[in-house]
């Protein structure tokens, strides 16, 4: 793919959940799968240092896009996360997810859990039950598929860190967070 | 007479030193797949808490498929050499290099056969031989849990517009 086309493939969307300052020069787009345990143990191990040392400190903002293969909990996981974003909590929702994923397909992220982590949160059922059922999210969730698919993604998680110059740097699999400085150093000249 | 054809192997300083580029390439290989170790976008070596086990087990792996390369190597040559009576073809020394190095040992038997018909079927007998079978019996098992264990999230199939959500 010319790297031009895959670039705008990889902007940041205001559809997109986006953790951290929208003048953050580098852009760390992550494709997973609520249910991939590899996703889950980056998001246990590596997450909250990434947050720490590049998101609060305004190097980099970190986005999230769908990249759903395990199965259609997998969907139902990232239609629920969307209809917390409606009540403002995406990335609560996001988290409690990857605390409580289990074995893929073992039922951990059915939709009647799903409720539960919402409840948990303390979100509005009533909206929330609607929102999750409105298959509203399918078309974004698709795209996002797409979106990875186009871009070469062939395992979760796989970042794509984008710099201010359009340089992009993927890391495919849970790479510790040191890797990432590295690559946001790179990319900003730092 | 030997007492093992392990021992004999190893009392072989050519054969020992054989041993540590397979042992090497091979344990590059597994802690690859494993996600230990990263080529890309930099070369990186990590090994997170949860993952000492597996580390643990790609070590014992990496070890058993050494001594099994090692020693089914120099039974190959030593019978090429020797009585002259079994050739072992090309195929056959591939089948029984693959045949102890792939981590799905379910494929030794097709390998066997696809060894038998580039004439190897000594190859095949010499893997089966005394002290290897306890070895990749042992290598088998670890194998088998590994598989299980195994959490790495490559894409197979993408199931996207296979199967919708139902509502609640």
């Amino acid at each position: 793919m010319p790297p031009q086309l895959r670039l705008i493939w990889l902007q940041a969307f205001l559809r997109d959940p986006t953790l951290g300052s929208a003048n953050a020069s580098v852009t760390v787009v992550e494709f997973g799968d609520y249910q991939c345990p590899t996703c889950g143990g980056w998001y246990k191990t590596q997450e909250a240092s990434l947050v720490q040392n590049l998101v609060d400190t305004g190097k980099a903002k970190l986005v999230w896009r769908d990249f759903d293969f395990y199965g259609p909990d997998s969907v139902s996981a990232s239609e629920a996360a969307y209809a917390a974003r409606e009540q403002g909590r995406f990335w609560q929702f996001h988290d409690l997810l990857f605390e409580n994923q289990q074995t893929p397909n073992g039922g951990w992220a059915s939709r009647p859990n799903l409720v539960k982590f919402a409840q948990q949160l303390g979100l509005n059922m009533t909206e929330f039950i609607q929102d999750l059922n409105s298959k509203k999210y399918d078309p974004l969730i698709d795209a996002n598929h797409s979106l990875g698919v186009q871009a070469g993604v062939t395992e979760t998680p796989t970042f794509f860190l984008v710099g201010p110059n359009g340089e992009i740097v993927t890391i495919a699999g849970a790479q510790p967070e040191s890797v990432f400085e590295q690559a946001v150093a790179q990319l900003t000249g730092g | 007479m030997s007492a093992s054809p392990v021992v004999d192997t190893f009392r072989d300083a050519r054969y020992a030193l054989l041993a540590i580029p397979i042992i090497i390439a091979y344990g590059m290989i597994l802690l690859f797949f494993d996600q230990f170790l990263f080529f890309s976008p930099y070369f990186t070596l990590y090994v997170p808490s949860s993952g000492v086990e597996n580390l643990a087990l790609d070590i014992v792996l990496t070890v058993l498929t050494g001594l099994v390369l090692t020693v089914s190597i120099r039974q190959l040559v030593l019978q090429r050499g020797g009585r002259g009576t079994s050739r072992v073809g090309a195929v056959g020394i591939i089948a029984a290099v693959i045949a102890g190095a792939c981590p799905c040992y379910y494929l030794v038997p097709l390998l066997a056969v696809a060894g038998a018909v580039g004439g190897a079927l000594g190859a095949v007998g010499i893997l089966l031989n005394a002290f290897q079978v306890p070895i990749k019996v042992a290598a088998v098992l670890v194998s088998t849990y590994k598989l299980d264990k195994s959490g790495v999230c490559k894409i197979r199939t993408h199931v996207r517009n296979v199967s919708k959500t139902q509502s609640l």
